[in-house]
């Protein structure tokens, strides 16, 4: 166990030194072995091998000298006999030689060598005896003496045997030799094996006890902190030793009840905290508080006191352990008693050491404990302390106990203001809820009176509703009505003018003056149909304004003019005043005509004598025009309906002077149009002052001054079309476009037409200037002059004012455009792309033949001219019949389909159409006449009695050739047939 | 259409009142194959969890395909027998333009195929005669690739090597049709529904002596394809000729209309043949 208790450091040091040593060991023992190894064959090498090397150049050297010695017998020469003993002295110095170094060398006893070498020299001496031979007899003695029985043979035999004694011994010596390194190196080798098995055990035990001494306490710490991880809050780690193992197992140890103590106190907090949420209701909050207190902090005894706001005084509110008599009040002013210190600082007190006669007592069932310690807890809501909790112990209390409870402070502190708060809030909720039941109750019934007011509003509604349409069929049917009125007018009027042409000179004068009256009477009845015209189509919302700029001055001039005769014949003075010689506004000029000549009418109308005077005056940007007379005037009570409709004074005079008392409504209605007032004031006898303001009207166009169109007077378009141009008509044609140039080029020249061509404004105009065509076709969008300024100027020029404008374009043309382009007369607009080829060389044909055709034909020229009547009506038919006369063949279909039939047989050079017919109406049957190539060339006109003007514009562009109101005016009709004929 | 398609339009607030109903329900099918849908209601989820796919429908009924010279055999007809027999009658009657208008343009490959096969006639046979051609459609995305004129090489495929050669040139890998070629067509946007104009506005006054207006009609209502018709009959010119697909034929024979060379899908104009009933 010594070594478990060594330093960490120190075990390994002394592990890695036996390591070290035992290496050390063995390599000296390895290199030891290998030493005396070497050491044997050196040995061997230095003189056995030398030995036996001597030993053959001894023999070698004894073989030659034989040899030699036989060549010197055999030799004749002295020269040659010389050499060869020359030779054979070397090769005895070499034998000598060979001889020491076998003395030096040999290993086995001296005598050996000294044997040999005595054996030598006699063998030599012995030789040098035999080499006196004179003669050739001698030789075979010689050679006797050389051979085996010879005494130099012996003496050979003699040396051979003493080399060979030393040749064996050297031999026997190096196999000695062998067998003894083979020997060192078999024990070296078991000597090895034996030293590394003993160091690898040795090595392994060793290993063995280091990893177990740092092992073990490794997975005895790990074993520790894993089990407390895992909530094993009391293991401790077992591992003890005095090394650094030791003291970590220690450290550890120490953490760990630390951290088991701080979680204890944790534990305790949370769960004190958790059973605080449990309960919202205060007393059982409270007795739940101390009971969890008390268990957690080993309290036996506790109270909780609150403050009792009536007396001022903290009272026992819960309490375990303390026996009843014990739980008296506390004064909060004077800081009484236990209390009083934690009162007054708000911070919890611990007592500890309470005498033994302390009036608290626990009581058990083996007699009466004394508390030791006690702590006191203020609970305040961060202005007063309103409760306190006390606990008691019989034994001492932990630190632990203390911690809690320094812990919970805050959390028992805010929790218990919470319970406490929403007791409050809950006494509170209830009063609340009663308040909300009567709310509630009152809130029903004004509810239920809400419906009722709902279904009456709903009623209301209702009958809103069924007023407007009663209002919406008011003036459907006085449109309607006025329809109806004026086509048994139209009779009335256009005959009773027949007859009082034709029947001049032919009746009494009596009787021609009723004509007079007929006809007199006839057309105050149409005007005043015009006006319930009026009246209802303002009310219909079907009234719309056209802002143009025109003279006011002018205007009421023109207007006083035409009064002028009825003034004079009533001695009345007409006068007119003007801040400005030519007042100008800017506003829709057909209505402020209607309004000031209603007024002025019946000014002068009302007025027998004296004056009616005109001012025209600025003021606030605004244009006023007042009119005043010296005519009857008006009572007070009657002013507030003066624009009423179908009110008049309630006055005989007026009722003789007639009028339907639409006028004032309809010139009240207008100015409201236009964005004006209407103001009078009257004096019953002394006359009546009207007042109108007019505000200028933004204008979409600077000002068109001179309203020029063509066709204006008749809205005829074309008279009868001739397939041929008789004379080559010269056409300008302005276009931006180089394709749709050709395009034009293209079908005109074909056509027959001279074209002059105009790439942009400019270049129209430029031509203009030196030519005038016979119309011009005018696109619209081009670069620097567009068409809108081509136009005005060839209006603006004298020159061309009259010429024939077509526009043909791409562009979309906004209503106001097409207001000024309207205004500015052209002759169509046709949108590039809407027509077709044929068409549009009509339409270009059209213009041509409008814009030359000025002479004007008298209708006598044109006898045997057929004109077809399209009209069920068969007053009204004899009325055109009688405007006709007798001029013309007319013949007369009933509905449309008989006019479509008609037109077919009787081929009329002019349809007159009516539009409400039976079976097919007037439109229908105009595009059934226009579909047939064989009727497609026939002028119709349109006769109607829908005279409003969008009816005009609607007819107009369904196809017809004209339009004629009814009544016919007579005029009109005649300068329509003259155009067409 | 079954209910559960016409459900799924009601919900996506398309008024199907142009269109054919087995066109759209084809093209709803396509769309829901291809995003692996097989119920209309899954579909309807897919689309409201991305309103990409809603605009994508939106654009799906239009049909932008076309090709150059998409039926060889009508535009083979076309420069064999159409158009000489035009340019002979124009002779005759001493005209000095022909007015070609391709009605539904797309992004243009008819247009530049007619205008090709113009050019080469008329290098080839040098009639004294202006082509005016105009190429519409109602969509201005694809007009604006009409206009550029430049082509991937995919799509140039119809297009023999030496009109490729002839008429285009390569910019940054795309094939552009020449100025020349491109300064001829006149493009512009129309709808052929419109109940303003009877023709397109650059024409003025329509008159056409050749109106191709192929893989049009089959897309539509009944109602509207004799809309379309009409429109096409009124602006043709006397003896003009009419191109439609060879699967509208049927529409156009039942209508009364004449075909020039039969199964071609080439009609001629002639007055009194026709009839627009239902």
């Amino acid at each position: 166990m010594a070594l478990k208790d060594l330093k960490v450091g120190n075990q390994l040091r002394f592990g890695f030194g036996l390591v070290l040593l035992l290496v050390l060991l063995l390599s000296t023992f390895a290199w030891w072995q290998t030493y005396l190894l070497v050491e044997d064959s050196r040995t061997m090498y230095e003189h056995p091998l030398q030995v036996r090397k001597a030993v053959s150049e001894l023999k070698f050297s004894i073989s030659q000298m034989r040899l030699e010695y036989r060549n010197f017998l055999l030799s004749h020469s002295s020269e040659q006999k010389t050499l060869i003993l020359k030779k054979t002295e070397n090769l005895e110095a070499e034998s000598r030689r060979q001889m020491n170094i076998l003395q030096d060398r040999y290993l086995g006893p001296p005598q050996d060598i000294e044997n040999l070498r005595r054996a030598f020299t006699n063998w030599i001496e012995l030789r040098y005896s035999n080499l006196n031979i004179k003669e050739d007899y001698e030789i075979p003695n010689a050679l006797k003496r050389v051979e085996e029985s010879g005494d130099i043979g012996i003496a050979r035999q003699e040396l051979m045997r003493c080399v060979s004694v030393v040749e064996d011994f050297a031999i026997k010596k190096s196999l000695d030799l062998m067998a003894e390194a083979t020997t060192i190196q078999r024990t070296f080798t078991e000597r090895l094996i034996f030293m590394i098995l003993f160091i690898v055990l040795l090595m392994g035990w060793l290993i063995f006890l280091l990893l177990r001494n740092i092992r073990n306490p490794i997975q005895e710490l790990k074993r520790a902190s894993e089990q407390f991880n895992n909530g094993k809050t009391d293991v401790r780690s077992d591992y003890n030793s005095k090394n650094e193992f030791g003291d970590l197992s220690r450290s550890l140890n120490t953490l760990f009840e630390v951290l088991e103590s701080d979680l204890q106190i944790k534990n305790n907090v949370e769960i004190i905290s958790r059973s605080m949420l449990n309960e919202n209701e205060a007393a059982l909050f409270c007795k739940q508080l101390i009971e969890s207190l008390m268990l957690h902090t080993n309290s036996q005894m506790g109270a909780f006191y609150v403050l009792d706001n009536a007396t001022n005084c903290f009272t026992c509110f819960s309490s375990i352990g303390i026996d009843r008599d014990c739980c008296r009040s506390f004064s909060a002013e004077t800081f009484e008693g236990q209390i009083g210190l934690p009162l007054s600082t708000s911070n919890m007190q611990h007592i500890t050491d309470i005498p033994e006669n302390t009036p608290f007592q626990y009581a058990t069932v083996s007699g009466i404990l004394k508390p030791v310690e006690m702590v006191t807890l203020p609970i305040s809501n961060g202005q007063i302390v309103f409760a306190v909790i006390t606990l008691f112990t019989i034994k001492k209390y932990h630190k632990n106990d203390i911690t809690v409870l320094e812990t919970l402070k805050d959390t028992i502190n805010a929790r218990t203001n919470a319970v406490f708060y929403l007791s409050r809030l809950k006494q509170i909720s209830v009063e609340l809820e009663k308040k909300n039941e009567l709310l509630e109750k009152q809130k029903n019934e004004v509810s239920e009176l809400a419906i009722e007011l709902k279904q009456q509003n709903e009623e209301l509604e209702f009958q809103k509703v069924q007023l407007n349409e009663a209002n919406n069929l008011k003036t459907t049917f006085l449109s309607r009505m006025s329809h109806e009125l004026r086509t048994p007018l139209n009779s009335v009027i256009a005959l009773s003018g027949v007859l009082s042409r034709r029947l001049k000179d032919k009746v009494s004068n009596d009787e021609y003056g009723y004509l007079e009256v007929i006809e007199r009477n006839g057309k105050q009845l149409l005007d005043i149909i015009n006006d319930i015209l009026d009246i209802s189509r303002i009310e219909a919302g079907k009234e719309s304004i056209n802002v143009t700029t025109f003279n006011l001055s002018e205007m009421i001039k023109e207007m006083m003019g035409m009064l002028q005769h009825q003034a004079d014949t009533k001695n009345i003075q007409l006068t007119l005043s003007s801040d400005s010689e030519n007042k100008t506004i800017s506003s829709d000029f057909d209505k402020c005509m209607h309004i000031l000549q209603n007024i002025l009418s019946n000014a002068v109308k009302f007025t027998e004598d004296g004056s009616v005077s005109v001012e025209i005056f600025s003021e606030n940007q605004s244009t006023k025009i007042r009119i005043s007379d010296t005519g009857i005037g008006m009572s007070p009570e009657f002013l507030p309906f003066i624009f009423d409709e179908f009110r008049q004074a309630e006055n005989k005079y007026a009722k003789q002077k007639g009028g339907t008392g639409l006028g004032m409504a309809i010139a009240q209605k207008y100015t409201i149009l236009l964005g004006g007032t209407l103001q009078v004031s009257s004096e019953l006898g002394k006359g009546s002052v009207f007042t109108l303001t007019l505000p200028h009207l933004p204008s979409d166009e600077n000002s068109y001054e001179n309203r020029y169109s063509i066709g204006k007077v008749l809205d005829v378009k074309v008279p009868n079309i001739q397939q041929n141009v008789q004379q080559p008509s010269t056409l300008l044609l302005v276009e931006d476009s180089e394709p749709m140039m050709l395009q034009m080029q293209e079908i005109l020249q074909e056509a027959g037409y001279t074209l002059l061509t105009a790439r942009n404004g400019i270049e129209a105009l430029d031509s203009l200037s030196k030519m005038t065509p016979d119309a011009v076709i005018l696109d619209l969008m081009m670069p620097e002059v567009n068409g809108f300024e081509v136009l005005k100027k060839i209006r603006e020029n004298p020159a061309t004012q009259w010429l024939p404008v077509m526009i043909l374009t791409s562009k979309y043309v906004s209503k106001e455009e097409l207001f000024f382009l309207k205004n500015n007369g052209i002759y169509q607009l046709i949108r590039k792309g809407g027509i077709l080829k044929e068409p549009l060389l009509k339409e270009v044909y059209k213009m041509v033949l409008t814009g030359t055709e000025n002479v004007k034909k008298p209708i006598h020229e044109n006898p045997g001219r057929k004109i077809l009547i399209v009209e069920d009506n068969p007053d009204n038919v004899l009325t055109i019949q009688a405007l006709i006369g007798e001029d013309f063949e007319i013949v007369v279909a009933e509905d449309g389909l008989d006019g479509v039939e008609m037109s077919l047989q009787q081929r009329p050079d002019l349809i007159l159409m009516d539009i409400a017919l039976p079976r097919m109406n007037g439109v229908d049957a105009m595009k059934k006449i226009k579909e047939r190539a064989e009727t497609k060339h026939i002028p119709i006109v349109v006769v109607t009695a829908s005279a409003l003007s969008q009816d005009k514009d609607y007819f107009m562009a369904q196809g017809f050739d004209g339009y004629l109101a009814k009544p016919i005016d007579e005029e009109l009709f005649e300068q329509l047939l003259n155009t067409i004929f | 259409m079954s209910e559960s398609f016409e459900d799924l339009l009601c919900k996506l607030g398309v008024e199907n009142q142009y269109y054919s109903s087995s066109y759209i329900e084809q093209r709803l099918k396509n769309e829901m194959a291809l995003l692996g849908l097989t119920s209309t209601n899954t579909y309807w989820d897919f689309i409201q969890k991305n309103p990409d796919t809603r605009n994508r429908l939106m654009h799906l009924f239009e049909n932008h395909y076309t090709d150059f010279f998409r039926d060889g055999v009508v535009f083979t007809l076309l420069e064999k027998k159409v158009f000489p027999a035009i340019i002979e009658r124009k002779q005759k009657e001493q005209a000095k333009s022909v007015r070609v208008w391709s009605a539904a343009c797309s992004s243009g490959q008819e247009a530049y195929s007619i205008s090709m096969i113009w050019d080469e006639l008329r290098t080839s046979r040098n009639p004294d005669l202006t082509c005016f051609l105009f190429a519409t459609d109602k969509n201005e995305f694809q007009l604006e690739k009409a206009r550029k004129g430049a082509y991937l090489e995919q799509s140039m495929s119809r297009v023999s090597f030496e009109r490729v050669h002839r008429y285009f040139s390569k910019k940054e890998g795309l094939y552009v049709v020449n100025d020349a070629l491109k300064s001829g067509i006149d493009f512009s946007v129309f709808d052929l529904l419109t109940r303003q104009d009877c023709c397109p506005a650059s024409s003025i006054y329509g008159n056409f002596d050749l109106i191709f207006c192929c893989n049009v009609l089959c897309y539509y209502a009944s109602e509207y394809q004799n809309r379309i018709v009409r429109l096409l009959d009124h602006s043709m010119a006397e003896n003009a000729f009419l191109v439609v697909d060879s699967s509208e034929r049927d529409l156009l024979l039942r209508k009364g209309f004449l075909e020039f060379i039969p199964e071609s899908g080439i009609f001629v104009k002639h007055e009194n043949t026709r009839n627009y009933g239902p």
